[in-house]
């Protein structure tokens, strides 16, 4: 951009020491909070913190200085209502056991016991990418399944985990997310699991207070750390957000809420179009997906003839029509999408956003989307900014640009709903971080070495099934096995794997498919494709690393 | 494996036994009398005669003389019609769905155009006793699987070798044509992927046609002057592809999806295929006018199937045929069965309400395959000379509550039993009757 | 991924939902019928009969009935109308079938899966049916718990799709399915329908030891409770009567040893025999202990304990006076149902209404909604299907169908894309590669998987892998 403000900001990952902790945003417009605008004004950073926002503020000597012109726009960082970034991969979801039909609860998905604070990796790459489309905070929850564990906020900069985090014990999180292989290997039994491991914590819960109040007679009940995490739901002091991904899962979740009576938050919420009457009576916290269907281009019909329900074609005379019709709906389900957020709000639903599931680098265009669509941007900005804050807890100390404040700002070349927009700079603790240009999703000039091994889960058309790629060699020559779980524990030699760029090929022969191909395209750590079997077609795959190239 | 293998020996000595009872050698003379003769090519007689002598119709209409010693068949109050043709089954290729040691239909590999049905086919199958007594005196029995699964053949339900079952005309070889179509909607290929896939599947089958040439070219040039020329090295598919480049072989290709089909018509012009008839073609209705303008026959079905598009309007494997038909397609109908091929005339029946005229769906069961196959001369339609493959009926034998009460195959009339049958008679009313009752 | 790859995202525009006239919100409807061959199944055919539909119930029944104002009045002269036909065992509107990770998995439910957005739903209707038994699948020896459904298509709540006040129902199933799963696959019972007795015999006595454990508790003799197990909870409300169990089996050895492991538990009263290939061969000792049977009507060899079967299962069944049905197990014939009940008439001689009975009134009282449903008479819901010509015809079309009053399916208007969502990433109109079946060599018993049906949810991977 054509700024002469590109003053040098001082670098939140530079080593050469620094000389001062004082920092001023000078000719600034200032959106202080949702409706809330300032020109010309100053915002004063010092130790982290906002000292001073305003028209007539001084700024002391030797202050490190951003004079933005009157064009450069400070907004209060963005929080993410819910999601996975910054935090690691567990392993102990995975694997063999004994009785697949009884399998132990973490092996089933069933870790209510887990804190995320524990699974911390600032080292995460999300954290720069979502950071970078203005996120400066987000409320995380460890990855999992059914019931993965209880979340924290956390600063998406710094690099010590504990200093990251900002508030724990939010939440547990909890979805309808089967395991592999085990029970519960459908959504059908994952609600039955819920049951189950509800109930049985009910009654613990019971017999724990009872055995306190008086032990005699009774057999010492046995520590249970899974069932005893859920205490807190149970009496209703910590909120169970659960995540949804359509309107199926959110009549379902709707339901065990009623028969079960947990203190429901909701997320995800995508096609709630299709529910706003469910959720209108659930009267529930939501927290609204930031992932939309990729804009599918649909070609020819420029004139955009709206979609006709009522379309009755006979002959081959009418496929052209058909097909146009066709169109046209895809069209409108794109665009119904899009329009989720403002359907909402015109219902009066008041909603914060949520990436998880979405890709980091696709945020703030997706944002963008749903502001066009007719969410106002003020709402749209409350949903990222002081309506998190609130409902997690942290709104005294992030959430607006405030005096007083933790300095989580985003500086933007003017306003950040607009296409052409971009972000200068976005602050995190009052640490500076540069946005670059994230590297693109798929590069034949990458330079990936894939050697070491690599988690994937291959989406059959009837179920889910794990598998593990052991790539050894080096680039140039690769080689190795894959081992597919549930049908063989011993390892198949790949027949032919390279790797161009970040795409890896491969192909080995399954006894009962015959050869089957792989493609994945690969970054360091993630790898996403899909594996090509005969007489099935393509399903898809996605993956990462667990270990290599140097470990 | 245990299990399998036990299951497999008693699959085995049971299809071992011959629990079906047999055609007699009785070939006549037979004399039909005071029936309706639904001939098929020559419109109805109403009480006609219908006289069968050394498996061959001899005589038909109202002014017959009945030969000395003929078995009289009084008809009255019922119709007489040629046998029904199924143009694609797997009947005698298959016994027990499950049981993979069963089936012969599909052999490892891609190019197969050497391997030949018949010698796959089962004479004592259970399932064609079952099925025939429906009417049904002759069905297209295909391999599938690969890209060219090799060679179907028109079979007559009685026989105790597949030579004696094999009706003269001749075999198919079978390809299934390349598909753009994904394989389900879990499939995630991207579009250039499935693509580049059916292309690559294209030029393979061009090589191959191809290739054959060359080894025709070759094998020609020594059969001229075997001194000047070399011998054609063996090459056992291009061998078995030489009736196919020369002519003389049909090629029936198997295609559903409309793309597909279309881009199989292009195909069958590039290759100046002439003797060429497309199977399935379940998304038909969508290309009629383009499979109309090629001239080239389609053997479709099932009938009785759920739509290929989840926004199909539900009907669209009903009319499929119908569509078809309209646009001047000549028609021949498939069930693609085994256990049910006896379902063959409900599908003609299904074929009608969604819009076929009845003529024209009795004609796609009968007369129309055996024009497609070259046979008819021999089958589908009741005339004087033709082979004696027919069946009486109390009524429209596309009707589920009408009786088919006696048939021939070949002239040889057919008890009308099957183990079904038989499993009837003999459970309708048990006896003994119900043994202790639990609970005494 | 936008969506989790088992649910299909997306949604009709709402455009749609309110231009196409059948999909109207209320959930009963009004209209009279006039001038139509009604089939009532229990009470003969009526000929030039009007039906007046009050509210979604019949209201009376006769000739020359008016409409209230207000009411539509539809001329049916020439036509047919039969009672909505009920399919005792179904696979559709559901997101999950088999739960096949262990043989015996009472505590999942289909009914905690139902999926309005099936257009199979919809297909169903256009043949008339308008109640379906969606039914966890075959690969567990006790398997889910099943529900009844109403079609009630363009609902998008699946709790709507619900038959109010039909009893519960569990899934059993016997003989290769289990064997295959679990003894095949996994190297557990059951291994050998010795095994499938023993794991159903065991699964009970657990339940009783439960309850045992549960009453002491309650009647002060323990200080806790057992271990909740919903698994178990559910057996002791089988072992009460409270829910009925419909068996899924083949052979008449392995139907017997269930029917003497149900009599020793005295659950005569709550049980159904499915698919039950072989069921005519013990017709007189499943008459004696008065077990309602529902059958295929002529799917056979898709498997070797459907090789020794007959076509006459069904009439053999009636005539031993048997309450049989005739079910689908299948996204195809459930939208051909009268076709395959008229099939009973060649492989039989069963008349019109015993017929017609096999996929109305049979089945409403298998699945204890006969007090509702299955035959038209005065009081009952108006589930009704409008014909063309004779539902027994193979010319038959159906023209409209009804449920509770409400018009779900009417050809004269029937448009061409019918589905309540497409995926907003997918292709404009997928088509996909392979034949369209006639659904018997794709039958879920068949060792390739591909059909909805009764093995669907078992692994692919694991269910073609040989261990």
């Amino acid at each position: 951009m054509a700024l002469m403000l590109l003053v040098p900001v001082a670098q939140a990952q530079d080593d050469v020491p620094r000389v001062t902790s004082v920092m001023a945003l000078e000719n600034v417009r200032v959106v202080a909070s949702p409706g809330s605008v300032s020109e010309s004004a100053t915002v004063l950073i010092r130790d982290g913190f906002i000292e001073a926002v305003g028209t007539n503020v001084s700024v002391p000597v030797g202050a490190d200085r951003i004079d933005g012109g009157d064009t450069l726009t400070v907004y209060a960082g963005f929080i993410d209502g819910l999601s996975h970034v910054g935090v690691r991969e567990a392993d102990d979801e995975n694997g063999d056991v004994e009785d697949r039909g009884n399998p132990p609860p973490a092996r089933a998905g069933i870790q209510p016991n887990r804190d995320v604070r524990a699974f911390l990796n600032p080292e995460d790459t999300a954290i720069r990418r979502l950071r970078e489309q203005g996120f400066t905070a987000a409320h995380v929850m460890p990855k999992g399944r059914m019931l993965p564990g209880t979340g924290a906020v956390i600063l998406l900069g710094g690099d010590d985990p504990d200093t990251m985090v900002l508030r724990g014990e939010t939440a547990q999180l909890a979805q309808i997310a089967s395991a592999s292989g085990v029970f519960p290997s459908n959504d059908m039994a994952v609600i039955a699991q819920f049951r189950q491991t509800f109930r049985e914590a009910e009654r613990r819960q019971a017999v724990e207070a009872r055995y306190d109040a008086n032990p005699e007679g009774m057999e010492r009940p046995s520590h249970d750390p899974v069932h005893r995490a859920l205490f807190p739901v149970l009496s209703g002091d910590l909120p169970m957000f659960f995540h949804t991904e359509n309107a199926l899962d959110l009549h379902r979740v709707l339901a065990l809420r009623n028969e079960l009576g947990f203190p429901l938050v909701l997320t995800g919420l995508a096609q709630s179009f299709d529910a706003l009457d469910a959720l209108r009576d659930a009267d529930v916290p939501l927290y609204l997906t930031l992932d939309l269907p990729d804009a599918v281009e649909v070609d020819g019909d420029e004139e955009h003839t709206p979609f006709d329900p009522d379309l009755r074609t006979r002959t081959f005379a009418d496929v052209e029509a058909e097909e146009e019709n066709l169109k046209a709906r895809l069209r409108e389900v794109q665009q119904q999408y899009e329009r989720t957020a403002a359907l909402l709000h015109e219902a009066g639903l008041s909603f914060a956003f949520t990436t998880k599931d979405t890709a980091p680098g696709d945020v703030l265009a997706h944002i963008r989307r749903v502001v066009a669509a007719g969410l106002p941007a003020d709402v749209a900005l409350a949903a990222l900014t002081t309506r998190p804050a609130e409902r997690l807890g942290i709104d005294r100390q992030v959430g607006t640009v405030e005096a007083g404040k933790i300095a989580n700002l985003i500086v933007a070349t003017g306003d950040l709903f607009d296409d052409d927009t971009d972000i200068h700079t976005v602050f995190v603790d009052g640490a500076a971080y540069d946005v670059t240009t994230a590297p693109a999703d798929a590069d034949p000039d990458a330079e990936i070495n894939p050697v070491g091994t690599w988690a994937l889960t291959v989406r059959s058309p009837e179920g889910t099934v794990d598998a593990t790629v052991q790539l050894d060699g080096s680039p140039e020559a690769l080689d190795g096995t894959i081992t597919v779980e549930m049908v063989s524990s011993d390892p198949a030699p790949f027949d032919e794997v390279r790797i161009d760029g970040n795409i890896l090929t491969f192909a080995f022969t399954a006894e009962q498919f015959g050869a089957i191909r792989g493609r994945l395209t690969l970054t360091e750590t993630e790898a996403e494709g899909t594996l090509t079997i005969p007489g099935f077609g393509g399903v898809p795959v996605t993956g990462t690393r667990t270990a290599g190239p140097d470990q | 494996m245990s299990f399998l293998l036990s299951v497999l020996l008693a699959a085995g000595l049971l299809f071992g036994t011959p629990v079906d009872a047999t055609a007699t050698d009785d070939r006549g003379p037979f004399a039909i009398t005071n029936a309706e003769l639904v001939t098929v090519a020559n419109g109805t007689i109403s009480n006609g005669t219908l006289i069968i002598e050394n498996g061959r119709i001899t005589a038909l209409g109202t002014d017959v003389t009945i030969p000395e010693g003929a078995t009289v068949i009084d008809a009255e109050g019922k119709s007489v019609y040629p046998g029904m043709i199924d143009s694609g089954t797997r009947l005698g290729v298959t016994e027990v769905g499950s049981i993979s040691l069963t089936q012969d239909f599909n052999e490892v590999g891609a190019l197969n155009p050497q391997l030949d049905i018949l010698t796959a086919v089962h004479p004592n199958s259970r399932l064609i006793p079952v099925n025939r007594v429906a009417g049904i005196t002759t069905v297209i029995t295909e391999p599938s699987g690969g890209r060219i699964s090799g060679t179907a053949a028109l079979i007559n339900l009685h026989g105790y070798t597949p030579e004696q079952m094999h009706v003269g005309g001749a075999e198919l070889m079978t390809v299934n044509y390349p598909s753009t179509g994904r394989g389900g909607w879990w499939d995630r290929r991207s579009d250039e992927e499935i693509e580049r896939e059916a292309q690559e599947a294209i030029d393979e089958l061009n090589l191959v046609w191809d290739r054959a040439a060359q080894y025709a070219q070759i094998d020609s040039a020594h059969t001229a002057d075997p001194q000047a020329h070399e011998a054609p090295s063996y090459v056992p598919e291009m061998e078995a592809m030489l009736p196919v480049v020369r002519g003389g072989m049909p090629v029936m290709i198997r295609v559903n999806r409309s793309a597909d089909i279309r881009s199989a018509l292009e195909w069958i012009a590039d290759r100046e295929l002439e003797q060429v008839v497309l199977s399935g073609v379940s998304e038909g209705w969508r290309v009629a006018d383009l499979i109309a303008e090629a001239g080239v026959p389609v053997l479709a079905g099932p009938v009785i199937a759920t739509p290929s598009r989840s926004s199909d309007r539900y009907d669209r494997a009903y009319e499929n045929a119908a569509l078809m038909h309209e646009a001047g397609v000549t028609v021949a109908l498939r069930t693609g069965e085994d256990a049910n091929v006896r379902n063959l005339p409900f599908n003609a029946g299904f074929a009608v309400a969604y819009g076929m005229p009845y003529e024209d769906a009795l004609r796609a069961v009968t007369l129309t395959p055996a024009e497609i196959f070259g046979v008819a001369d021999e089958l589908g339609s009741l005339e004087e000379g033709k082979q004696a493959s027919l069946f009486i009926a109390d009524g429209d034998p596309f009707e589920p509550a009408t009786a088919v009460t006696h048939l021939f195959i070949n002239g040889y009339q057919i008890p009308m039993e099957s183990e079904q049958s038989r499993l009837y008679e003999e459970f309708l009313d048990r006896q003994p009757g119900a043994t202790l009752h639990p609970q005494e | 991924m936008l969506l989790r790859f088992l649910s299909f995202s997306c949604i009709l525009s709402l455009v749609l939902l309110l231009s196409t006239s059948l999909l109207v919100a209320q959930d009963r409807g009004d209209v009279l019928i006039q001038n139509a061959t009604v089939h009532t199944v229990t009470n003969g055919t009526l000929e030039n009969t009007d039906i007046l539909v009050r509210d979604g119930r019949i209201e009376s029944l006769g000739a020359g009935l008016s409409a209230p104002s207000g009411v539509r009045v539809i001329d049916a002269t020439d036509l047919h109308v039969m009672p909505g036909i009920i399919d005792a065992h179904s696979h559709i509107g559901i997101s999950n079938v088999n739960e096949a990770t262990r043989p015996v998995t009472a505590d999942v439910g289909v009914g905690d899966v139902l999926n309005p957005y099936d257009v199979s739903i919809y297909r169903a209707l256009a043949g008339g049916t308008t109640t379906a038994h969606v039914m966890h699948g075959s690969a567990n020896a006790i398997g889910g718990r099943n529900q009844t459904i109403k079609l009630r298509y363009g609902d998008l709540n699946p709790e709507h799709y619900r038959f109010d006040g039909a009893p519960r129902t569990i899934k059993f199933a016997l003989g290769e399915n289990p064997m295959r799963v679990h003894g095949q696959g996994q190297g557990i019972k059951p291994r050998t329908r010795m095994g499938v007795e023993f794991v159903i015999r065991d699964a009970f006595r657990q339940a009783q030891v439960y309850a045992e454990q549960k009453a002491a508790y309650a009647n002060g003799d323990r200080p806790t409770p057992p271990p909740y197990s919903e698994r178990l909870e559910v057996l002791s409300d089988v072992l009460s009567g409270d829910i009925v169990v419909h068996a899924h089996s083949y052979r008449a050895d392995e139907m017997l040893m269930l029917m003497q492991v149900i009599d020793d538990f005295g659950l005569n009263d709550t049980f159904v025999l499915q698919h039950s290939i072989e069921a005519f061969k013990i017709a007189p000792e499943i008459a004696a202990q008065g077990i309602p049977v529902s059958v295929f009507m002529d799917w056979w060899g898709f498997k070797f304990e459907a090789y020794n079967a007959a076509a006459h299962n069904a009439a053999i069944l009636i005539r031993n006076g048997i309450t049989a049905s005739i079910h689908s197990d299948s996204g195809d014939l459930i939208r051909h149902m009268y076709h395959q009940a008229a099939k009973s008439q060649r492989y039989g001689d069963l008349t019109d209404d015993e017929a017609l009975s096999l996929v109305t009134i049979n089945p409403a009282i298998q699945l204890g909604i006969d007090d509702r449903v299955g035959s038209i008479e005065e009081g009952k819901d108006a589930d009704l299907a409008l014909f063309s010509a004779h539902p027994l015809s193979v010319y038959a079309v159906p023209q409209m169908t009804f449920v509770d009053g409400v018009v779900r399916f009417d050809r004269a208007t029937d448009p061409d894309d019918m589905r309540l969502q497409v995926n907003p990433e997918g292709d404009v109109a997928p088509a996909y590669a392979g034949e369209t079946h006639s659904h018997s060599h794709d039958h879920p018993h068949d060792a390739h998987g591909h059909g909805v049906g009764c093995m669907e949810g078992v692994n692919l991977f694991e269910f073609l892998s040989t261990k």
